[in-house]
């Protein structure tokens, strides 16, 4: 039976440290998939998880129980993809080289689906940062509204509305790669 | 029940929950970084590891020193404002003590002003400035 992430997170404050470890490899993947949709780049969202990963085990002591550890972990990735955004000074995604590479060698589905893959996260990184998170909260990380709000720091209301006006952004984004 | 407005088409949404590939070595390196650090809530306390509960001790013992010391520069600076007062000011005139264990009044003089002192200021006071002195 694995252990609950609370309990996890006891051992490693009782001085387990190695128990962090099982937090790195339940949550790593969630994490990067996120830190790639907000920030595009691989090596920048592999940056950012690594960051947050450290941030959390520096500040684990502020991890109160009744809040998810998920939720506490996310919003940490998003606050260090935000650092990275305002490092670039720019607002927008670099386009992930690795799936445009993996494109030409695919074939049959696999390049189909990396075709996809390709077109979505350029239309993501035409929406402003606030959509974009928006859009990966709700739709890849299927967080509930009050858990995107727990995240980013807005209200629920605005989170809603941003989904709206990201949803309808992207469909048009994508309508107009189409018709291109 | 989803709001229209708030769905993607099926492909999009399907790609968005698609893992990422972490590279090979992501988790070992961050251990490694862990491991690099101190330990996050735990400190050294007579060779046991106890847990430390947030900053909130150190953050008390700075704003206590912090109200003692501005309690201590507003003593000196009443003080300082205190003495001033005192040797600038002349203390001619009366005083009133009242004497509350007897209920008695005693009424108090200052000492009169040095004679020399006395008479300057007398001398310009019976002699107002004239226009012709100054001609």
């Amino acid at each position: 039976m694995t252990p609950p992430d609370s309990a996890v997170v006891r051992r490693v404050l009782a001085g387990d440290t190695d128990a962090f470890a099982i937090l790195v490899e339940r949550h790593h993947a969630r994490c990067l998939r996120l830190a790639a949709h907000l920030l595009g780049a691989r090596d920048d969202a592999d940056d950012a998880v690594q960051e947050a990963f450290l941030r959390a085990y520096r500040h684990l002591a502020r991890y109160e129980e009744r809040e998810r550890f998920a939720g506490w972990l996310l919003r940490i990735v998003v606050n260090e993809c935000r650092t990275a955004l305002g490092r670039r000074r720019r607002d927008e995604v670099r386009r992930p080289e690795w799936e445009r590479e993996a494109a030409f060698a695919a074939c049959g589905d696999e390049a189909e689906r990396l075709a996809q893959g390709e077109e979505l996260s350029r239309a993501l990184g035409r929406l402003c940062a606030e959509q974009r998170e928006a859009i990966a909260l709700r739709f890849g990380e299927e967080l509930s509204y009050d858990e995107m709000a727990a995240v980013t720091g807005a209200g629920v209301s605005a989170m809603k509305m941003r989904v709206r006006r990201a949803c309808a952004r992207l469909r048009a984004l994508l309508t107009e790669v189409h018709h291109a | 029940m989803r709001d229209d407005r708030e769905t993607l088409p099926a492909w999009v949404a399907e790609a968005l929950r698609r893992p990422v590939a972490p590279p090979a070595d992501a988790a070992a390196r961050i251990m490694a970084r862990v491991h690099a650090e101190s330990a996050p809530a735990c400190r050294r306390w007579d060779g046991a590891v106890r847990p430390r509960r947030g900053s909130a001790p150190a953050s008390v013992g700075w704003s206590v020193a912090a109200a003692v010391a501005a309690t201590v520069v507003c003593a000196a600076g009443l003080y300082a404002v205190g003495q001033l007062r005192r040797t600038a000011v002349p203390r001619h005139g009366i005083t009133i003590l009242a004497d509350s264990a007897n209920g008695a009044r005693h009424d108090s003089v200052t000492p009169p002003l040095a004679a020399p002192v006395r008479a300057a200021a007398d001398d310009t006071r019976a002699t107002p400035p004239s226009r012709h002195d100054s001609l």
